[in-house]
């Protein structure tokens, strides 16, 4: 993974020590919130509805196990314990108290981490796939094109005040996007031109909130080199022309909406023709240089292993198979596999660690993946590279310590923002719903008949739980300070990506489990044959049938 | 029979923590509820906000909220509210396994 230079780390260093003055400063009563509220947001420093919030970030997903231990300590010393992993692959501790602020980054920096642009009007942090690097369908690890994003957006000048946030994800697996790039303001695949050269395909105006739209594609080829120029011309057309008069028309999907995909690829062309050759082009030996930092780790020479990992799917140790049917796909490398970590264990809000549990985490990456983590969009973790032979043991181990959930891709594998029990901007809560979906639906055999399905839930119309792309879609409102959730169907964030469409009236919140209950016995109903996904049945047969059994004649 | 009606109180985020405090009679800041002072008249609590705000030290961002009061006692009317005055309804922290008892639940 990409090592800090002495560049990175003073400029991490010289932040948190910039931080400490102006905590002191607002802790002293010589700033008022109004003026420390911009510095603080600047180090991804929330206040939320019962403390404050730090958000930090991991770049695109991947983390190693001295930088999880980190957490541990930070949580266990500064918070009540636990953090949260969001589903934009960063770390959120719910609880620190202001003066503990600039201690918490002074230990991020002492292991290459920080929390800055995970706030505020600027490039946040880049995404990718959680496969990167093993995924068997990947044309090329992607990780490398997003440090290099990341060393480019971070402290850029020109772009630190944006009209509003930006968030960029890239996937090197054009047939199966894992990193939902066509939700993003900026997505980047990387593809194959005509005589098999390697390059980008560029998406733009992606994303969620109120407005949800698909991203469109402004290039259908970009050489490898041009990728900052192309990508300074598109921020720059953004920043100039991007609506600042109303934050909720601000985003750059609102402006490419407007002006057509074709008028706004026109003015990114003609600005990328004013940049094109004044220095930002990436040079083979620059990406070879990047690249180096994300080689594949020194897997040991071991005969192919698919067979094996059939075989435990398939095994009398129930738990164990349906846990490596569900959580383990196979890797590029013969003998290994990538395993998924469930953070949807019953009774636990999607995506919430123990400090407890981080360490022993940290500890399973040294001793089965090579030190090496990665948070997923999913909310979930990842050990990329295992040995398949380390399979039942593994499993054991992360049974022990709470983390062996057979449920990834699964009904119960739910996005679910924080919701109302922690955000400010919340109208309802999310969490309590999560738990009782978890509650209700486990049963292992009855998840694995449904087969493949997503529920993503929000606890607000700024849609942090994806609930736009749910196959299922849960979105919390405010009827007279009072919690109701709206159904929504048909979402995907896939390949396929598609919006879902409410279902009618917002049920209450003792009613809304009870509605995909419903929604599922319709769908189970319903189905040509047990292979066809719900998204695939909906899509088939519309919404109709859903309204009927959820609203009946009313 | 308990009797309610609608009144006003004044709520902001503390500073030190961000943790929610509520504007007492005293001219200071609790973190119950039940100490906070309960104003009848709109303007009366516009009045004691303008006040409140000149405490940027001690809080962040005050504003008013609808309580009724209950036998006295205020009590929030929104979701929202209820959430902050009484804290998250969910289990904050998973407990460790029983063979770790190195890490208590807070």
């Amino acid at each position: 993974m990409y090592q800090y230079d002495q560049y990175d780390q003073r400029i991490v260093d010289e932040r948190a020590q910039q931080f400490r003055g102006q905590v002191e400063r607002r802790l002293s009563g010589e700033i008022a919130e109004s003026e420390f509220k911009p510095l603080r947001l600047q180090n991804g420093l929330y206040m939320q509805l019962h403390a404050y919030m730090l958000r930090v970030a991991i770049p695109y997903g991947l983390l190693s196990s001295k930088q999880m231990r980190s957490f541990a300590h930070i949580c266990r010393t500064y918070d009540k314990g636990y953090g949260h992993f969001t589903t934009r692959q960063n770390l959120q501790i719910n609880w620190p108290e202001l003066q503990a602020i600039p201690k918490v980054l002074e230990e991020l920096a002492g292991v290459e981490m920080h929390a800055i642009q995970t706030s505020g009007n600027c490039i946040r942090n880049t995404t990718s796939d959680q496969f990167a690097g093993v995924a068997r369908d990947e044309l090329e690890d992607p990780r490398p094109y997003c440090e290099i994003i990341r060393q480019w957006s971070t402290f850029h000048p020109e772009f630190a005040f944006l009209p509003r946030k930006f968030k960029i994800a890239v996937t090197g697996t054009p047939g199966d996007d894992r990193a939902a790039v066509r939700l993003h303001d900026i997505g980047i695949r990387i593809v194959e031109g005509e005589r098999g050269e390697r390059g980008f395909e560029i998406l733009v105006g992606g994303g969620l909130g109120r407005t949800p739209m698909i991203a469109k594609v402004v290039r259908d080829f970009l050489p490898k080199r041009q990728l900052l120029p192309y990508l300074e011309a598109i921020m720059r057309v953004y920043n100039e022309q991007g609506r600042r008069d109303n934050k909720y028309k601000a985003r750059i999907k609102i402006l490419v909406d407007a002006l057509g995909v074709e008028e706004f690829a026109r003015r990114v062309e003609a600005e990328f023709e004013l940049i094109k050759g004044e220095g930002l082009e990436l040079t083979d030996s620059e990406i070879a240089r990047v690249g180096a930092f994300f080689a594949p780790p020194p897997h040991e020479s071991l005969p192919d292993s698919d067979a094996q990992l059939q075989a435990l799917t398939l095994g009398s140790e129930r738990t164990l198979g349906l846990w490596v049917r569900n959580n383990v796909i196979p890797h590029r490398v013969p003998g290994y596999c990538a395993v998924t970590v469930s953070l949807k264990e019953k009774g636990t809000p999607p995506g919430d660690v123990s400090d407890y549990q981080m360490d022993r985490l940290a500890d399973l990456a040294d001793n089965y993946s090579f030190g090496q983590l990665r948070a997923t969009h999913h909310q979930n973790l990842v050990l990329a590279d295992v040995k398949v032979a380390d399979l039942p043991a593994l499993h054991q181990e992360l049974a022990a310590c709470g983390l062996a959930s057979a449920n990834v891709g699964k009904l119960t594998d739910m996005i679910c923002c924080p919701g109302l029990d922690f955000c400010a901007l919340a109208n309802a809560r999310s969490i309590p719903i999560a738990e009782e979906i978890m509650q209700r639906f486990d049963d292992v055999d009855y998840l694995n008949d449904l087969g493949e399905i997503s529920i993503k839930m929000s606890g607000c119309i700024n849609a942090c739980g994806h609930h736009h792309v749910g196959n299922i879609g849960i979105l919390g409102i405010d009827k007279q300070g009072v919690e109701f959730y709206q159904l929504m169907l048909g979402g995907s964030h896939n390949n396929d990506a598609s919006l879902g469409a409410i279902v009618g009236r917002a049920f209450a919140q003792d009613e809304i489990v009870g509605a995909i209950d419903t929604v599922l016995r319709v769908y189970l109903h319903q189905r040509s044959s047990p292979e066809e996904r719900f998204v695939d049945t909906y899509r088939r047969i519309g919404m109709e049938p859903f309204k009927e059994a959820l609203y009946g004649a009313n | 029979m308990s009797k309610s009606h609608t009144s006003l109180a004044i709520t902001a985020a503390r500073t030190d923590d961000g943790a929610p405090v509520y504007w007492t009679p005293e001219g200071g800041w609790s973190r119950a509820l039940a100490d906070a002072q309960v104003f009848a008249d709109a303007k009366v609590a516009e009045g004691a906000l303008g006040q409140a705000r000149g405490q940027e030290r001690q809080v962040c961002d005050p504003y008013t909220m609808k309580v009724s009061v209950v036998d006295g006692r205020p009590q929030p009317l929104t979701a929202r509210e209820r959430i902050r005055c009484e804290g998250p309804t969910t289990r904050l922290r998973r407990p460790d396994p029983p063979a770790n008892p190195t890490h208590p639940v807070p």
